[in-house]
């Protein structure tokens, strides 16, 4: 594997882990008002934090297989990279970044859930490196599984995956407080990004080791009907939480299931990774 | 010879084109993508801490001063009510919450009409939209808007 092609599979890993990891507290209000009104010089403590206990996780378990000093070092400066993109993206995304906002809150905000996202970069070797790989090969290395058995033990790990997430964001007000501040371009860009969250989780999980076999083993198909599982599971968590109710405005309530769908989405991809 | 050769070449693939072997110190083997990544990672980084901390530099602690601009021009009139929408901006640095905005219409018929609303966070600098709601046309009388209070977290 080129020296190109081994980075940007570090940092699909890295950027998996930060949403696996992170996403509760991205769909968490008041993560969003802290880094509004923090004292500045609070945000640079926690970027501080961020580099120091992203130091001691890559020594630990880094994203990059060497380690020495210097690999150290780079690896936590990279995580902690990746948490303020990874942050960036999907606060723009759910629009809780605006650009008419003053500059101390969009940096607060970005700040404050770059630290998270960081240690889920840190930790994505953990949960992608030989746990995940090993759980690939388990399917392929035992009896070998009909095209119907792996497709239905994939979708039932996307729902139980988007159920472990997804239940736990769909009661609070965020989802209806997020969807209300989206517009048509917001929705199409959550629905690409969702797509591209779920290729990139099944893809860091190193797909192409895995036998192809049945619809859920084409990175593809397994991408588009990952996210439709999720999206039922998000929709059905909403009824069931109260949060949507028959003869609401079918807009209102695609906007509600579609928010969730991204937590949902990376729960799911999470849990064809796990079982 | 064949064999090792594809063992050099691929050898060469993942230390990348530009590392040099024989360098002593530990960052021999980085490659050029490394180094990329690396760079742009640290771009990010400096990016974000020379941000804020020129931000924290800068400073200024100008107290909260909330102004309250109606939009006469975007007035509209629907269902027997007249819309008003109104800008509100935080002028200070502090955020403050709960901000209650109250417009006063006097026509001259009757009572003046009121209306509020509250604003619920509100950046230093930072400015929302609201509408006040009359029975009666704002444009036809005296109005007045202004801010009653608000809390500092």
């Amino acid at each position: 594997m080129g020296a190109w092609a081994q980075e940007r599979d570090d940092f699909i890993r890295a950027f998996s882990g930060a949403y696996i990891f992170g996403i509760p507290l991205l769909f968490t209000m008041e993560m969003w008002w802290i880094g509004q009104y923090a004292d500045l010089w609070k945000l640079l403590v926690f970027l501080g934090l961020a580099f120091a206990a992203n130091l001691g996780l890559t020594y630990a378990a880094g994203f990059k297989r060497r380690s020495t000093f210097g690999t150290t070092v780079n690896q936590a400066v990279d995580a902690v990279a990746v948490g303020i993109v990874a942050a960036t993206i999907m606060l723009l995304l759910l629009n809780q970044i605006r650009l008419t906002e003053p500059l101390d809150s969009i940096v607060g905000k970005i700040v404050v859930q770059a630290v998270p996202l960081s240690i889920g970069a840190s930790v994505a070797n953990q949960i992608f490196g030989k746990r995940g790989e090993k759980s690939r090969q388990g399917e392929s290395h035992g009896e070998p599984m009909g095209p119907w058995h792996s497709f239905f033990s994939d979708v039932g790990a996307t729902i139980i995956g988007g159920i472990f997430i997804g239940f736990s964001i769909a009661p609070t007000d965020e989802v209806p407080l997020i969807a209300s501040a989206l517009d048509y371009h917001h929705l199409v860009a959550v629905i690409g990004f969702s797509l591209l969250v779920s290729y990139m989780i099944v893809f860091a999980s190193g797909f192409d080791q895995a036998s192809p076999q049945g619809l859920f083993q084409r990175p593809f198909t397994e991408t588009m009907l990952a996210y439709l599982v999720s999206l039922l599971v998000s929709f059905l968590a909403l009824y069931l939480f109260d949060q949507i109710e028959m003869g609401d405005p079918v807009l209102s309530m695609l906007e509600k299931t579609l928010v969730l769908g991204v937590p949902a989405t990376v729960g799911g991809a999470a849990g064809r990774l796990v079982i | 010879m064949n064999q090792k050769q594809t063992h050099d070449q691929a050898q060469e693939e993942r230390n990348g084109s530009s590392s040099n072997q024989t360098s002593p110190s530990g960052d021999k083997d980085r490659s050029v993508a490394e180094w990329t990544t690396l760079g742009i990672s640290i771009a990010i980084l400096v990016f974000i801490l020379g941000l804020t901390t020129y931000l924290y530099v800068r400073g200024g602690e100008k107290p909260a001063a909330i102004l309250v601009e109606p939009q006469m021009q975007e007035l509209r009139q629907d269902n027997g009510g007249y819309y008003l929408p109104v800008i509100v901006r935080n002028e200070g640095d502090p955020t403050v919450e709960e901000v209650n905005i109250e417009a006063e219409l006097d026509t001259g018929a009757g009572e003046p009409e009121t209306a509020q609303f509250t604003v619920n966070f509100l950046a230093g600098g930072e400015q929302v939209e609201g509408t006040f709601v009359f029975q009666h046309d704002p444009a036809e009388g005296d109005l007045t808007t202004r801010v009653m209070s608000f809390q500092e977290p």
